[in-house]
């Protein structure tokens, strides 16, 4: 064993050395000191990759992850969904307004929000460019982005696409479905620990629940009918 | 084994940052590296059976990081990697920023596969045989590259000595 062969063994594989060469390492001061400088390269080296993951990564995951829509972080396939969906929509027109009972859309609208939890993430900042872009291309217009809004995307309630929001006022979550050519009778909602209403006018209803929902369903359904536009009018209230 | 959203919860809390880590090396992306770890974690869910080996586990979600990101790149960028385009790397939590900053700066400047080796040596620890089979190599050939990025940093660790020194 000499110094060149030791050295090209510590540039090589510096935590796998051969006895050899770690006895001569040992014995001989310049090459100690060469390991010494490359075990302190490596320690910055992996620092190099000690990047913080974003806030909210394995929650984002694990919600993501099987039996789960991505929610606001759409693959290719999920967009290439998306737009089929938005394609039908334009070629077909969207269908006759739904004849699903009010009952039903309050079990939908809960389990959806059981199954797609987003209300449980952190908030997204580009939630206000999400719920434009989403309305827009359910036909609507926005008059104004809704106060306190976190997160906005698209879903997908008894076959039809449909606006998912969290709005947080007051420090309280309410979860928000605004669904396009759906018409059903006023509809309040009392399932598995959600509370709220259903509202519609001639071709779209608003849904909103939240866990402790009560006083606040009302204010927030008039806001969400004024901020966004639509070919018929919604009641709210 | 049956494989049920808790077997997927498992796998993303065990392996998720480690990934995420790797993949924004690779992508330079926060939106994609999340998305690369996310196809590789359901890939994984799906191939729960030959998980069961944790090491081995490893070194295939790394490898499977690596493929499906060259997938994308092959697809979606330019087929060149402009080494000037290397130069952004994310910030990282250390006492020493200007010493992370630096060796970002320096590791951008070696060839990527010679980099990528020593990544996956310094930083995850790997053998030489086990970085080869991700890289579709042989040892040897990872032996080269790891020695030649090492002997560059260190000539340039000298350089930057001696320019202290005279100035």
């Amino acid at each position: 064993m000499n110094c060149f062969e030791a050295r090209r063994a510590l540039l090589t594989d510096p935590a796998r050395l051969p006895s050899t060469v770690a006895t001569h390492v040992e014995q001989c001061e310049r090459c100690g000191r060469v390991a010494s400088q490359i075990r302190t390269l490596d320690l910055r080296v992996a620092d190099a990759l000690n990047v913080d993951p974003p806030v909210g990564l394995t929650e984002r995951l694990k919600l993501a992850g099987p039996r789960r829509p991505r929610w606001l972080a759409p693959s290719m396939a999920g967009m290439a969904l998306a737009a089929s969906v938005l394609v039908a929509a334009i070629v077909i027109g969207w269908p006759a307004p739904s004849t699903v009972a009010g009952a039903d859309w309050a079990g939908s609208v809960v389990s959806h929000t059981e199954y797609d939890a987003a209300h449980e993430l952190t908030a997204n900042p580009a939630a206000p460019a999400d719920f434009q872009h989403v309305i827009e291309r359910l036909g609507g217009q926005v008059r104004a982005i809704p106060e306190g809004l976190t997160r906005a995307g698209y879903c997908i309630l008894e076959g039809r696409a449909a606006l998912h929001a969290v709005i947080e006022r007051a420090g309280q979550r309410f979860v928000v479905y605004v669904m396009p050519g759906v018409s059903t009778a006023e509809t309040h909602v009392d399932l598995r620990g959600w509370r709220g209403e259903i509202i519609s006018g001639e071709n779209v209803a608003i849904a909103v629940i939240g866990r402790d929902a009560t006083d606040d369903i009302e204010p927030l359904m008039k806001s969400l009918a004024a901020s966004v536009q639509w070919s018929g009018t919604v009641r709210a209230g | 084994m049956s494989r049920s959203g808790h077997d997927f919860a498992a796998l993303v809390d065990a392996y998720a940052q480690d990934l995420y880590r790797y993949a924004h090396w690779l992508c330079r992306d926060v939106h994609i590296a999340e998305d690369l770890v996310q196809d590789t974690l359901l890939r994984a869910w799906k191939s729960f059976d030959k998980l069961q080996d944790v090491k081995a586990a490893r070194a295939w979600l790394i490898t499977t990081v690596r493929r499906e990101h060259l997938r994308r790149f092959e697809r979606f960028q330019p087929t060149t990697v402009d080494v000037d385009e290397m130069e952004y790397l994310p910030a990282v939590p250390t006492d020493d920023v200007a010493a992370a900053d630096e060796i970002r700066t320096r590791l951008s400047s070696l060839p990527v596969a010679d980099r990528e080796a020593l990544l996956l040596q310094a930083g995850y620890g790997y053998s030489l045989k086990e970085i080869a089979e991700i890289m579709d190599t042989t040892p040897a050939a990872v032996g080269n590259r790891v020695y030649r990025a090492r002997q560059r940093l260190l000539q340039q660790d000298a350089e930057s000595g001696r320019r202290e020194v005279q100035a």
